[in-house]
């Protein structure tokens, strides 16, 4: 892509300035990393705009075909490192899938929790960042004290609190106690209670529901033509969630969830708030499912004497192709694995629910003031670590 | 008219709300205990499967290679000289510039002679700091090590406090690891 070029409005009557160019980012707070959105303004109006990415590239699909499948999933927790859980739970699958691997039902069951959980934090994150952006500082706070609990609830089995590299090609790498289970159930009492303070703080306040309601309106059909996937998606009342339409894990069959999707509650259907709302919604959803997954777990191990080989001797798949997805918080990931028989892989592509869905931010923002930018790009919830990867 | 209504009934409204969102915020200022704590004079505990900086028990390791095999970053560096059964030991090095702390050079060792602690205060303003030795490692920070000669901080009680436990004796400390990990989830 070519940078924007400098000219001139002169095609109006009354008044015409200078069209200016703006860079907001990459050092930008509300960019939410590393993003560069080039800005062509007029007065305060956006005329066109590019988002610029790359800043945060790290050649994530190159080292996947220098390392081996199962050295590969570290990596993918710093692809998405809010959501990693959920990174590993599809990269993973995508293994299995090569390998033709059974999963004990209590790993799966196990997946399952683990993966809602990081949901959660991850649209806290959304949540908590997104009040940021639009002036509201308090939120942010209350939503990285749940995320805390959150986090050390992960820390126990896994034993860090971000990069989990739990969710492991064949099963999990240890597995959970009782005790555990009780603590995530008490955690999902609380987390109910907090979720209706944060509707009171920041869903229903009227200047925050002024700042984000018929912002950013992205219409049913022109979710679909960019390929969105996610709460961005439901956001434009598209009912489409691979949790139940493609049951990547079993559980997922037997636990009984809704999806939200967006109503176009103050104004338009698709606008900011709605898929704010949705990203709310669905963290209750998460809790259900967590709830039900935790009276529903069943005994066993977690991963078979057989794949805990794979830790000695690496695995080689053999020669096919492989496409596999999940539902991650901010949409669709997929992995593409091309096998050769090798220890390695020697193509992988990750389908990165953020790179796509940040394509429309550039058929957004034209005709918006410069401040509603900022609350586009928020509820767009993007992670440049998996935008560049 | 309307118009005016509008105007008035929206500031109302967003004055409400707010006053609303305030009263919860005030209600966490006045009845919520703070969850932060004040580090680095105080810690938050960490579980007992927590992945921090490695440990070797040397006298069992049988110089294998596997743990560097199965690291993803290239980060473990094993020199030894075999004399028949017996091994001379030149270097079990780790460079923590590298290591992304994903575990998977513990689950291949035949001999279980490598553990992750507890440790994850490893800021340093040298970049050869980063590279230990785990021959020589045992828990504690070379500086720590002076430190509990001479007299320490305030931090450095604290953690001569905790060293006492098991951070000199490496044996002692390797032994609670292990205790801790059975114990672990």
């Amino acid at each position: 892509m070519e940078a924007l070029e400098m000219y001139t409005v002169d095609d109006r009557d009354d008044v015409y300035t200078e069209e200016l160019k703006l860079n907001l980012g990459p050092q930008h707070p509300s960019t939410h990393g590393v993003l560069r959105v080039e800005l062509a303004m007029d007065g305060e109006i956006i005329t066109r705009s590019r988002a610029d990415i790359g800043y945060l590239h790290r050649c994530a699909e190159k080292i996947g075909e220098n390392v081996s499948y199962l050295q590969f999933n570290p990596y993918t927790d710093r692809m998405d490192y809010l959501a990693s859980m959920n990174n590993n739970l599809a990269w993973s699958l995508t293994v299995e899938k090569l390998m033709g691997t059974e999963v004990p039902e209590r790993a799966q069951w196990l997946r399952m929790i683990c993966a809602e959980m990081n949901r959660i934090a991850s649209h806290l994150i959304a949540f908590g960042t997104y009040g940021i952006d639009i002036g509201a500082n308090t939120p942010f706070f209350y939503a990285f004290r749940e995320r805390e609990s959150i986090m050390t609830l992960l820390e126990r089995p896994s034993g860090t609190r971000m990069l989990y590299n739990y969710i492991q090609p064949g099963g999990l790498r240890r597995d959970v106690d009782d005790t555990w289970v009780a603590d995530v159930l008490a955690f999902c009492d609380d987390f109910e209670k907090r979720w209706a303070e944060y509707n009171t703080v920041l869903s229903h306040n009227r200047i925050f529901i002024g700042r984000t309601a018929n912002i950013g309106v992205i219409p049913k059909d022109m979710a679909l033509d960019y390929g969105l996937t996610g709460p961005v998606l439901r956001g434009s009342g598209v009912k489409w969630d691979l949790r139940r339409d493609v049951p990547y894990l079993k559980p997922y069959d037997e636990v009984d969830f809704d999806i939200p999707v967006g109503e176009g509650t103050h104004g338009s259907l698709g606008d900011c708030w709605d898929r704010y709302w949705v990203r709310m919604r669905e963290m209750m959803e998460s809790i259900r499912i967590i709830r039900q997954g935790c009276a529903a777990l069943p005994g066993g191990e977690v991963m078979t004497k057989k794949q805990k080989s794979m830790y000695k001797t690496p695995i080689k798949p053999e020669k096919q192709n492989v496409y596999m997805r999940c539902e991650n918080p901010r949409g669709e990931l997929g992995f593409f694995v091309a096998a050769e028989g090798g220890t390695s892989p020697v193509r992988v592509h990750a389908r990165a629910p953020s790179f796509c869905n940040l394509s429309v931010l550039d058929a957004l923002l034209p005709g918006t003031m410069l401040g509603d930018a900022v609350a586009v790009i928020g509820s767009l919830d993007i992670v440049l670590g998996e935008v560049d990867r | 008219m309307g118009s005016i209504r509008d105007y008035f009934g929206n500031i109302t409204s967003a004055l409400g709300t707010t006053a609303k969102g305030m009263s919860v915020t005030l209600r966490h200022f006045t009845s919520e205990p703070p969850i932060t704590v004040m580090y680095p004079h105080e810690t938050k505990p960490v579980p007992p499967t927590y992945r921090g900086m490695h440990i070797l028990e040397q006298e069992k390791c049988i110089d294998c290679h596997l743990c560097a095999k199965a690291c993803p970053v290239d980060c473990i560096e094993i020199e030894a000289e075999h004399h028949g059964r017996k091994l001379e030991w030149e270097k079990f090095s780790i460079d923590y510039k590298k290591c992304i702390f994903c575990e998977f050079c513990i689950p291949p060792c035949p001999v279980d002679c490598i553990h992750m602690t507890s440790e994850y205060e490893m800021a340093t303003d040298s970049n050869d700091d980063m590279v230990e030795d785990l021959l020589t490692w045992t828990g504690l920070r070379p500086e720590d090590q002076a430190a509990l000669d001479g007299k320490p901080t305030a931090v450095q009680a604290k953690k001569q406090q905790e060293s006492k436990k098991g951070g000199a004796d490496k044996a002692a400390q390797i032994a609670a690891i292990k205790a801790r990990l059975k114990k672990g989830s």
